[in-house]
């Protein structure tokens, strides 16, 4: 039994590993609660919807269990929301937001509320902390509600309010962001936004004085269930609201019709087609698509039965990715925004609880395509460097070699001094032959780009 | 201590009290001052309920008479 290094804070419980799957202990502690999660219906009511992930009771040889120990759904691959893009945290809030609506129905309600206990499974968010439901307390306030606030509705509003790039800031912020950290960071058309105004600068000015001051209440707080649900459609309305319009990204209209400068229309037909060749060479079943740009290659790939983790540093074409992969309902596909340059570290208590994406299952194959001239001129790092890179994460790798005289190339060169003399074809073959066969290679059509097909040695 | 001043200090040491003793299994910090907010706003959010229902009776019954002019 291997507990989960980030499962030490609840009491009611905690995650384990045992012969290679995840389990949830519940503790004497927590028995009535689990009780009438079950028994009330609330658990049935929640998986029905595809809101709560769904688990079964085990009894497990050599492990101790105290209460009882469950065995959940599993989830195929971790993320944390600092690795969403705006929509997908908008998703997943609103989804707290239903279930603690829909628990107080049954008499419970949602005891926290971080971004932790949402997973992304099938393309879709789910709640993923079955011991997050205690027995709801008659005319107390939300103890959550703190959490909901830092964990969602702040990176959501500067996000929309200051610039997409805070939302970072929930990894610096372990605990959501602190309200009065927002407040600093929001301009002042923001306290104009009725719902921000109360939930987000109220809200820190409050919490201020009441950590400075103890005098100022004296009788014990009262907070009927109807002014809780209403709060909970206060929030639930505001962030409906909320809209994130980027800046025409560079990279979101990469690959758009018409607007392509760096393919024909009939060398990407080709570059497809390779693709998908290579994808099947590989008997690829769980693939990164590194610089995934809006998942034009990614869906590909899902499409031929693959699961996808599709990466990219631009929010805005991973949001455009997400919002496509909804309209589609594809399931195969988790876009995030990595910056593959400076990727999620591992943070958290001993730098132990949340894993860096390196640490996360890694692929069997990896898709490198107009990726290396970014890696080696843009950010100056040798081949050898980059091979390294991609041996280590994956036996097979599709990767696309970029030439110099490429017009993207010229575009990163432009007002550069050229010290790259030994960024050309024979170089990288050279280099990426130390640790990978090359087992195919072809020209894109009416294209001086190259795919190759590799296999670690 | 005169008896105003004991009061006080009861009300400093329960309040604390009564928020925690309840929520042994509920472990995060909700945060003093967040409890404390969400009190003082549950009249404008009950009132908003108030007026919710008001508006949602109201488009309902301009609806209903939609329905009924349409057949």
């Amino acid at each position: 039994m291997d507990r989960v290094p980030s499962s030490f804070r609840d009491p009611s419980g905690f995650i384990f590993m045992h012969n290679s799957k995840i389990y949830r202990q519940i503790n004497h502690s927590y028995k009535n609660n689990y009780e009438q999660l079950m028994e009330s219906g609330l658990y049935e009511k929640l998986v029905s919807i595809g809101a709560l992930i769904p688990h079964k009771e085990v009894s497990l040889s050599g492990c101790e269990s105290n209460y009882k120990i469950i065995e959940p759904q599993q989830i195929p691959f971790i993320s944390y929301s600092y690795e969403w893009c705006f929509e997908q945290l908008k998703d997943a809030a609103l989804l707290v937001l239903q279930i603690q609506k829909i628990a107080l129905d049954f008499d419970m309600s949602l005891k926290d509320a971080s971004s932790f206990n949402v997973q992304f499974l099938k393309g879709k968010p789910i709640f993923i902390d079955s011991l997050s439901f205690e027995k709801y307390k008659a005319e107390k306030p939300w103890i959550a509600y703190k959490q909901f606030c830092e964990f969602f509705l702040a990176p959501l509003v500067l996000i929309t309010h200051t610039d997409y790039r805070s939302e970072k800031l929930l990894q610096t912020n372990i605990n959501g962001i602190p309200l009065d950290l927002a407040v600093k960071l929001l301009p002042l058309n923001a306290r104009f936004n009725p719902y921000i105004f109360l939930h987000i600068f109220l809200h820190a000015k409050k919490q201020s004085e009441y950590s400075n001051n103890h005098s100022n209440f004296k009788k014990e707080p009262h907070f009927s269930k109807r002014a809780l649900i209403e709060l909970i459609n206060n929030l639930k309305d505001c962030i409906k609201d909320l809209q994130w319009h980027p800046k025409n990204s560079v990279w979101e209209n990469y690959y758009n019709d018409g607007d392509c400068e760096s393919y024909e229309s009939s060398s990407l037909e080709n570059k497809k087609e390779l693709v998908s060749k290579y994808l099947t060479e590989t008997k690829a079943e769980f693939l990164w698509d590194l610089g995934a740009n809006t998942g034009l290659f990614s869906k590909i790939a899902a499409k031929k039965g693959i699961s996808v983790i599709s990466m990219d540093y631009d929010a805005a074409a991973i949001e455009k990715s997400y919002k496509e992969i909804k309209d589609c309902n594809e399931g195969n596909i988790l876009p995030l925004v990595i910056d593959l340059i400076n990727p999620s570290p591992s943070i958290g208590w001993k730098n132990n609880e949340r894993d860096s994406i390196f640490n996360r299952k890694h692929p069997d194959t990896v898709l490198a395509l107009a990726l290396i001239h970014h890696l080696a001129i843009g950010n100056n790092l040798p081949f050898s460097e980059i091979a390294s890179f991609f041996s280590e994460t994956s036996n097979n790798l599709i990767i696309e070699f970029v030439p110099k005289d490429d017009k993207q190339v010229q575009l990163i060169l432009r007002g550069r001094e050229d010290i790259f003399e030994w960024y050309n074809k024979d170089n990288f073959e050279k280099e990426f032959s130390k640790l990978f066969s090359i087992k195919e290679k072809e020209t894109i059509s009416d294209s001086k780009r190259i795919i190759y097909l590799m296999e670690k040695k | 201590m005169n008896t105003k001043r004991k009061l006080e200090l009861l009300t400093y040491i329960s309040i604390p009290l009564i928020l925690f003793s309840e929520q042994a299994y509920a472990y995060i910090d909700p945060g003093v001052g967040s409890y404390i907010f969400q009190a003082m706003i549950a009249g404008v959010l009950s009132s908003l309920f108030f007026f919710r229902n008001i508006k949602d009776s109201t488009v309902n019954f301009f609806k209903k008479i939609k329905k009924i002019k349409k057949a």
